[in-house]
């Protein structure tokens, strides 16, 4: 917002609290950077696996995959995952590559019960949604094939039409030639014939 | 004779569409309109008012007319794009799933899910219906018939109910009661509301609460992070969350509140603050969806920046001015004047009327 637009979109003396609000400072707390910074579950999660992390390394290379795993469903869901996946939990390692959290199997799933039921109802509704693509990308193959056969039909009509002038064109020369000749013969018999009233 | 049906995913007690879709059944009726509701989620309360909509969809003949509540994604979305019947659509809006990025994947998909559903159902209804100007214009982008706006039926008189005494008593201990009501969720900005609240208590040496009045079931995470938001800011012992609360309860906080303080960036009518003058309780708002079109000419509303330390200046004169106060009593029994049962039946019958008439 430019310096020059109102705070205020409307109310009943509006100058007066626009004024009002004019003359106040920004002040020096940024509360949307507090806010952003603020995320006590990836807190938690971040300290369960640095705990954990000494009882059993693993780590998965994406966590879209893990939740896939647990929930049964593989087909189309690791392509949605890092869409439409809560983050369980991200750490970093000491040479900066991200690390995730691997559930199946640790006690630290009971932990995130409340988060995987919530996730395998999303691979649910997310099965629907898929299913829609599939419909739509049938749909869409289908009108596709359709444009295509069309225009295939149309090229082949365009190219016996091509075919039917280049014909055409010939028979025009050979026409042409043809007049020139008859056209030739032509006044070679007039010439005959003007030369034979001539001596008579 | 042709019945009409008033069909909706989830038929909950006490929530706007559920109280809309209730008051328009009832308005029905008093035409002579034999009508019903059927819906897939019943709450217990409302049983007597509606049928499973399995049994229901099974009763709808080829005349009949359907009415159709749309607010989320959901599987009767299709089930209603494809009848054949006459069909109304009344648009509530959905939640964009931007939202609820990084705190439900439950949410993104409905939504997103729903969004997509809109757009095959836009050449397949007769009538639509929209709460607000700004929910008809989502419809307009969308290619639905151009759509009449009919602000949601409120019952008036429910709210003239007893508020809880023991809630009156707890809140009225001197402080200023500083109150939003709605669900705890990232389209409703609690954590905007509560740095405003923030730079209040800071700047401003007045005894004040911020009560945040709503549920926060299924957003758990951004619930936990409000918490922890509140806690770092030092406000633990100043910001009541009260999670679910009966509606008896509801009114008891309206009833002591001194100011009504939204943040949201997403409302698709916005019922609460329509409540809020109900109570006499002015409103701060900022300008986004339908908030300012519901406001009308009451209450304040900001500019869509979010600036927490100016928004907590028009606050403190908004909680100080008496005067100001005194005519925004009036100015709010005004804008209210657009809500009450009568004028939003006329307009709803207006709107219904081609559309059940043979």
């Amino acid at each position: 917002m430019s310096e020059k637009e109102p705070f205020l979109v409307k109310a009943a003396d509006q100058e007066k609290l626009e004024e009002i609000a004019g003359k106040t400072n920004a002040g020096d707390v940024d509360y949307k950077k507090i806010f952003d910074e603020t995320d006590p579950i990836r807190e938690n999660m971040v300290s369960l696996v640095a705990s954990k992390k000494s009882e059993d390394p693993r780590v998965l290379p994406s966590s879209g995959e893990e939740m896939a795993n647990i929930t049964g469903d593989t087909k189309g869901y690791i392509q949605r995952t890092e869409e439409n996946m809560n983050m369980i939990a991200t750490t970093h390692s000491g040479k900066g590559k991200k690390l995730f959290l691997k559930v199946a199997g640790w006690p630290a799933r009971r932990y995130l019960d409340p988060q995987i039921k919530y996730n395998e109802c999303s691979v649910r509704i997310n099965e629907d949604i898929l299913k829609m693509v599939d419909v739509l990308k049938r749909d869409s193959a289908t009108i596709q094939q359709e444009s295509k056969d069309r225009q295939d039909a149309l090229l082949s009509v365009c190219s016996e039409l091509a075919s039917h002038m280049e014909l055409m064109k010939k028979r025009i020369q050979e026409l042409e030639v043809l007049v020139a000749d008859l056209e030739r013969k032509n006044q070679e018999l007039e010439d005959r014939l003007d030369s034979a009233d001539g001596r008579n | 004779m042709r019945k009409v049906w008033q069909f909706l995913p989830t038929f909950y007690f006490g929530d706007a569409i559920g109280n809309d879709c209730l008051a328009i059944s009832r308005f029905l009726t008093s035409k002579g309109i034999e009508n019903a509701i059927g819906a897939k989620v019943i709450h217990p309360k409302m049983e007597e008012y509606a049928s499973a909509f399995e049994e229901a969809r099974k009763q709808i003949k080829d005349e009949d007319l359907i009415i159709y509540h749309l607010s989320v994604g959901d599987e009767m979305n299709d089930w209603f794009s494809a009848l054949p019947n006459k069909k109304a659509v009344i648009y509530h809006n959905i939640t964009p799933y931007k939202f609820f990025k990084t705190y439900s994947a439950v949410h993104i998909a409905v939504t997103q899910q729903g969004r997509w559903q809109m757009k095959k159902m836009a050449d397949s209804v007769d009538l639509a219906i929209a709460d607000s100007e700004y929910n008809a214009g989502e419809l307009k982008k969308l290619g639905f018939p151009e759509a009449k706006v009919v602000p949601i039926l409120m019952p008036f008189d429910d709210y003239r109910q007893e508020p809880d005494e023991e809630t009156v008593k707890a809140m009225s201990d001197g402080k200023k009661n500083i109150l939003f009501v709605g669900r705890v969720a990232p389209n409703k900005c609690q954590e905007d509301i509560i740095a405003v609240f923030a730079e209040f208590k800071k700047k401003y040496n007045m005894d004040a609460r911020l009560v945040l009045a709503g549920s926060f079931g299924g957003m758990e995470q951004y619930k936990a992070r409000l918490d922890k938001y509140v806690e770092t800011l030092g406000l633990t012992d100043d910001v009541l969350f009260t999670g679910h609360i009966s509606f008896s309860q509801i009114l008891a906080y309206y009833k002591t509140a001194d100011a009504f303080l939204i943040m949201s960036e997403h409302e698709g009518f916005c019922v609460p603050v329509v409540e809020a003058f109900l109570f006499g309780v002015p409103v701060l708002a900022c300008d986004y969806g339908a908030i300012g079109e519901t406001m009308g000419d009451a209450g304040v509303l900001l500019s869509s920046q979010k600036e927490p330390a100016k928004a907590a200046s028009v606050l403190y004169e908004m909680l100080s001015d008496e005067t100001w106060r005194s005519e925004e009593k009036e100015r709010m029994k005004q804008a209210l004047t657009r809500f009450e049962t009568k004028a939003v039946e006329e307009k709803l019958w207006e709107a219904l009327l081609p559309f059940v008439q043979e």
